[in-house]
């Protein structure tokens, strides 16, 4: 895809990621685990059993799942920039690298990041 | 206020020579959690009753969507009734509560924003408050907060008690044998009790299908003078060298291994003296290498002395537990006459589906309990007791261990599917212990019913003129997988796969038809077509004489899910007794039990979850009313009487439907 972007490129900043690490630990923990291997019967958010099933997608698809679905017993609340930092916090805890500029939440630009193995 | 004293409800309550026996909740109250303090969970009230219980109409709702600051959907609350005034926990920060019982006004309301320590709250669930009063004009609510402090509150006005703990706040998270107890490890979902004027307070901590480390907090057991705050003892669940049952932690295990709290809510006698602690297990729900021995005080049923915290008896429901079976629900105090004899009883029903019933003075079983042979482990570093305890008496109340026989058969068609799904994973018995994934080429190990199935923190409700227990649970069997975890995200050795993905055929996690509608929707069952794997029924409720230990009856809890009635291949198939996945909160009166769908938002299986209430006949379980309300049924109900008139409170809530309490009465 031209243009298109990997999660390898440092699509994310730091401070995104913090953000994103608060708004994770009160908002999703709950389900997923403080190290979110997943509890009871929410899946790990990371690692194999997690990535396998989104390489390929795209951080977009991530997002809006996440929006639409997530928590689970009350979803739709989310904003778009708050999803976005939570998902930027999924990025760096899976080892996607961290790079200057925040994760922007448009839609567009989004869905143009792939997650995909390191190549 | 518009409450008054009825003297002619005092004259329906039959006069009992003995004041204390279990009699459930008097005078048209609802004091404690469960009713009374053996959460019976039942009323002598019979207003509402078979003759006119179709009128039954909403009289008020009470809307907890703006407490807290997102709104809470799945409220598992049950309101206490003192006086004509409810008084609950709402919303996402656990506010205290205070709304007249006739109207839903609200009349007080107390908010502690605890900062941080409130955001990572580990549990956010709200099951409701203690009541004390010293019979005058002292009045106290108690409330645990999300962060793990304990309140006093006016019971009249909402305004902490100055001098109990620090104007009125006590700190739970000392005295733990921790140096540092971090925000979000502890906390308590289940109010405290207070019996003999001593605030009785469990512990609830992280679900441990993955924990991050071996290292935890111990959810000990501690009690606090009712007046002043102070921690006047405190039961180490897990026991330090020297105490009873150290020994059971082998490699000094007990000297890092955590949970082992109470997360249900609790029940104690005043007679006695006693309180009645039902323990979860430790740390590590699906692997115990990290705590090699039968780690006691973990799933044991725990009698101890209210004043001093000294352990009177205890008994270990499952050793070495590999299943997450935690003790999960009240013990129901239950006064029986067994072969002629009376007996104080305890009955404590189980996740893995038995009633073990006990002497609640002596510990003596009531009926003998044995140890079995069990399945052993084959993970490594694993070492699984190699018995388990069966109560010879009552029956299981719900399928224990899965054979090919029990899956779904509706069509040839379908339970071929099912045998090749089934075909994935090991079957077996109760106690087949949990399997590493790719052992032998199954994806793990099916267990029925599994660490969200049988019964759980609804638990039962008990008729004390009858000697019946109502026991509701669900038929849902789930996989448990282990992966080795990886060192640099948990230290515990082996981690369970949970969730979708966890231990499920690599094609259910993409493609597997899920169900679209629900309140369990976003997750998809295992069995074929996304339809569940076993035989109906799915959810039940069982009726069992505690006199005899004879089942009286079973029925289903009501019908099939939305998503599998309309499922293609369930065309023409009778699905009326297929049983909703969840769990009937149940309360019992004089004149009826009450059930419903239940909430569908948790633990539940897939698809679980509806709006109808039920009332049903004690006798046989025949349906006697059905009402359809606004959203599914979060918390256990409760009854209670004012000016004359009966009330049914239950809260409520959906996916995307924000909590409310629901009122309903004869108009
Ligand atoms: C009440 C429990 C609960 C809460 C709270 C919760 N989740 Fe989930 N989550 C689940 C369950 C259950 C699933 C599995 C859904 C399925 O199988 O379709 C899931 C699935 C997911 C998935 C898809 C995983 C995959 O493998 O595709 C993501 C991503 C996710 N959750 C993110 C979040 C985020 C971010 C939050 C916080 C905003 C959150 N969840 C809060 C229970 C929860």
């Amino acid at each position: 895809m031209a243009g298109s972007r990997s999660v390898w490129n440092g699509v994310y900043s730091k401070d995104q990621a913090s953000r994103g690490e608060k708004a994770y630990n009160s908002q999703c923990a709950r389900c997923h685990g403080d190290a979110l291997l997943g509890g009871e019967n929410s899946p790990p958010l990371v690692d194999r059993d997690f990535l396998d099933k989104w390489n390929g997608k795209s951080v977009g698809e991530l997002v809006d799942l996440t929006r639409k679905t997530m928590p689970s017993d009350g979803p739709g609340k989310l904003s778009r920039r708050q999803g976005t930092d939570i998902i930027t916090y999924l990025l760096k805890s899976n080892g996607f690298p961290a790079g200057d500029v925040e994760l922007d939440s448009d839609a567009a630009v989004m869905s143009q990041i792939i997650i995909q193995p390191k190549q | 206020m518009t409450f008054h004293q009825l003297g002619l409800l005092a004259l329906s309550i039959p006069l009992l020579t003995n004041v204390h026996a279990q009699k459930g909740a008097t005078n048209g109250e609802w004091r404690y959690y469960g009713g009374d303090a053996g959460s019976t969970k039942y009323s002598p009230l019979s207003q509402i009753n078979a003759s006119n219980v179709k009128q039954l109409e909403i009289a008020w709702r009470w809307k907890a969507e703006n407490f807290g600051p997102r709104p809470d959907y799945n409220w598992e609350v049950t309101p206490l009734m003192v006086g004509g005034i409810l008084y609950f926990t709402a919303g996402s920060r656990r506010d205290a509560v205070a709304v007249d019982a006739a109207t839903g006004e609200t009349l007080w309301m107390y908010r502690l924003d605890e900062g941080e320590r409130g955001d990572r709250a580990v549990r956010t669930q709200n099951r409701g408050l203690a009541y004390w009063t010293n019979g005058k004009n002292d009045q106290r609510i108690l409330l645990i907060s999300p962060g793990f402090q304990l309140i006093a509150l006016n019971a009249k006005t909402g305004i902490p008690i100055a001098n109990f703990g620090k104007s009125g706040i006590v700190e739970l998270t000392e005295g733990l044998d921790r140096d540092l107890v971090k925000p979000g490890q502890i906390g308590s979902s289940s109010p405290a009790i207070v019996i003999r004027d001593v605030v009785v307070v469990g512990a609830a901590l992280q679900a441990g299908s993955a924990p991050v480390s071996k290292v935890n907090v111990p959810g000990y057991i501690r009690g606090y003078d009712v007046r002043s705050g102070k921690r006047v003892w405190t039961f180490r669940t897990i026991p330090r060298p020297g105490e009873l049952g150290n020994e059971t932690w082998e490699k000094e295990s007990w000297k890092y291994t955590g949970n082992t709290g109470a997360w249900a809510p609790l029940s104690g006698d005043e007679e006695l003296g006693y309180v009645y602690i039902p323990v979860e297990m430790p740390t590590g729900d699906f692997y115990g290498g990290t705590r090699l021995g039968d780690n006691l005080f973990a799933d044991s049923l725990v009698f101890l002395d209210t004043r001093t915290g000294k352990r009177i008896w205890h008994f270990q429901t499952i050793h070495h537990d590999l299943w997450d079976w935690d003790i999960s629900s009240p013990p129901i105090l239950a006064d029986i006459t067994v072969d002629g004899k009376k007996i104080k009883a305890v009955a404590q029903v189980t996740k893995q589906a038995f009633t073990f019933v006990f002497d609640r003075a002596t510990g003596r079983p009531v009926w003998p309990i044995e140890e079995r042979a069990v399945p052993q482990s084959s993970v490594p570093g694993e070492r699984t007791s190699a018995t388990q305890p069966f109560p010879t008496k009552p029956a299981p109340f719900d399928r224990q261990g899965i054979t090919t026989d029990d899956l779904i058969d509706f069509t040839p068609q379908l339970k071929a599917e099912a045998m090749i799904i089934a075909e994935k994973y090991q079957l077996g018995p109760l106690f087949l212990p949990p399997l590493v994934r790719d052992t032998n080429g199954k994806l793990g190990a099916l267990i029925l019913p599994h660490h969200t199935g049988g019964a759980n923190w609804p638990g039962g409700a008990f008729d004390p003129e009858t000697g019946i227990l109502y026991v509701s649970s669900v038929t849902n069997p789930d996989s448990l997988s282990l992966i080795l975890a990886d060192p640099k995200r948990s230290d515990m050795g082996y981690v369970a796969m949970s969730g979708r993905p966890g231990g499920r055929p690599p094609d259910a996690a993409g493609g597997m038809p899920r169900f679209s509608s629900g309140e369990g929707a976003v997750r998809p069952n295992i069995g074929p077509q996304g339809l569940p794997l076993v035989k109906p029924p799915w959810g039940r409720i069982t009726a069992i004489d505690l006199n005899s230990g004879n089942h009286v009856w079973m029925i289903a809890n009501g019908d099939a899910p939305e998503a599998v009635k309309i499922h293609p291949a369930m065309k023409g198939i009778d699905l009326k007794n297929a049983g909703k996945p969840e769990r009937s909160p149940l309360l019992v009166t004089k004149a009826l039990l009450f059930g419903a769908d239940g909430s569908g938002l948790y633990n539940a299986g897939p698809g679980a979850g509806g709006k109808i209430f039920r009332a049903i006949d004690k006798k046989t379980g025949a349906i006697i009313h059905e009402l359809t309300l606004p959203a599914s049924t979060t918390g256990v109900p409760i009854t209670y009487m004012i000016d004359d008139k009966q009330y049914i409170v239950v809260a409520t809530g959906a996916r995307g439907t924000p909590a409310e309490l629901i009122a309903l009465a004869i108009p």
